[in-house]
């Protein structure tokens, strides 16, 4: 195992969950913007997460009437990503910079391609209730992943600077 | 990662991502999850695992990642700026703009959608611009965050050499090569042998190098 400074891990720890509540808070905020008529606002930011979902109204959740800003999975993924930064501490240690086993990831991931792909090829129709928990267990099983790799990063890129100083 | 040939996983998983994202139809792949970018960081720590003598970290997979989606923001900027100029994808983002509005049973919200659709279309250039990068810079930003994300991944998916110890750490200018709790005066300089050492030539001959007693 190999264990790096606390603080630096707790710093890492804390902007990965900021910017996830960020990321989260902006999801929400684009249905309310259109709701409180703040439209040119809402439509920057639903045009941003357009990069990155389809945005399909009939698969979307709503929020004050309006559909938030990515559909139920993605919602449902960036959801359990918190959930998995919130029992991250209590399950692992924060300075861990190594990766729990592979097999896990893709063992998470395996549920939301068989919804998807069953969904896709017609094979069954999957649900609000599927996408959502199939969705829920990925991104909280991702956040054991990400956490111990930008710990990892940010040693690096502290050795680095410690060496250019050193050197310097 | 300084060590490590980062520069070309970097570029080829930057321009494939990039190049993937801005192809009509099968750009759809980013409405899954930023699928291109993920593959793209995946591909760049792939490449970065085979091409690397030691163990990959999961923070040098992120950093080979991160320039993969800023090269691949780079490449969608550029062709969705020139999409702006020239009017492309302009009446498919109108079909959204509808398909949104017909979703909803709220009257003021649909007049909210036309009106927005009848002001995207009469916009001056220069006001198109601005919110095409106003986009960009939104998007540039998931861009390397995704492809950050598959860089980490994929080297908590292909490096099979994380079971081995890490190679020593080494002070700044030590040799390679030598254990770091070494006396200053180690290796010891042994007088040459006398009489020869045997025909085998080199260091000590089949002695592995150890002096003749």
């Amino acid at each position: 195992m190999n264990i790096t400074g606390r603080r630096d891990a707790m710093i890492v720890y804390a902007a990965l969950m900021a910017l996830s509540i960020l990321w989260a808070a902006l999801i929400l905020a684009a249905p309310w913007l259109t709701s409180e008529g703040h439209f040119l606002a809402s439509a920057v930011i639903y045009k941003g997460f357009s990069a990155v979902c389809h945005q399909a109204p009939e698969r979307s959740f709503y929020f004050h009437g309006r559909q938030m800003g990515v559909c139920s999975r993605c919602a449902s993924i960036y959801a359990g990503f918190i959930i998995g930064l919130l029992l991250y501490p209590f399950l692992r240690d924060l300075r861990e910079e190594r990766f729990p086993p592979r097999w896990i990831l893709i063992g998470a991931a395996v549920p939301t391609a068989i919804d998807f792909t069953g969904g896709v090829l017609g094979l069954f129709a999957n649900t609000f209730l599927s996408r959502a928990l199939t969705g829920v267990l990925f991104g909280a099983v991702a956040a054991f992943y990400v956490t111990p790799g930008l710990v990892s990063a940010l040693n690096d890129w502290r050795a680095r600077l410690t060496v250019h100083k050193t050197n310097s | 990662m300084n060590e490590l040939d980062w520069k070309q996983p970097a570029l080829v998983g930057g321009v494939m991502a990039g190049i993937l994202s801005v192809i009509p139809i099968v750009n759809f792949a980013n409405c899954c999850f930023c699928a291109w970018l993920l593959v793209g960081g995946a591909v760049a720590a792939k490449m970065l695992i085979n091409r690397a003598p030691r163990p990959v970290r999961s923070g040098e997979g992120a950093q080979v990642g991160a320039v993969a989606g800023l090269i691949a923001a780079g490449i969608y900027s550029l062709i969705s700026l020139a999409f702006a100029v020239f009017n492309i994808g302009q009446r498919f983002q109108e079909e959204l703009l509808n398909r949104m509005a017909e979703m909803s049973n709220d009257p003021n919200f649909q007049a909210a959608i036309r009106k927005m659709i009848e002001e995207g279309a009469n916009q001056p250039m220069a006001q198109k611009l601005i919110s095409v990068l106003i986009t960009l810079i939104i998007v540039s930003v998931i861009y390397i965050g995704f492809s950050t994300l598959g860089g980490l991944l994929g080297v908590a998916l292909f490096e099979k050499r994380r079971d081995q110890p890490p190679p020593p750490q080494y002070p700044p200018g030590y040799p390679p090569g030598q254990p770091p709790n070494y006396p200053p005066n180690y290796p010891p300089q042994y007088p040459p042998p006398s009489g020869g050492s045997g025909g085998s030539g080199g260091s000590g001959g089949d002695q592995g190098g150890w002096p003749q007693g």
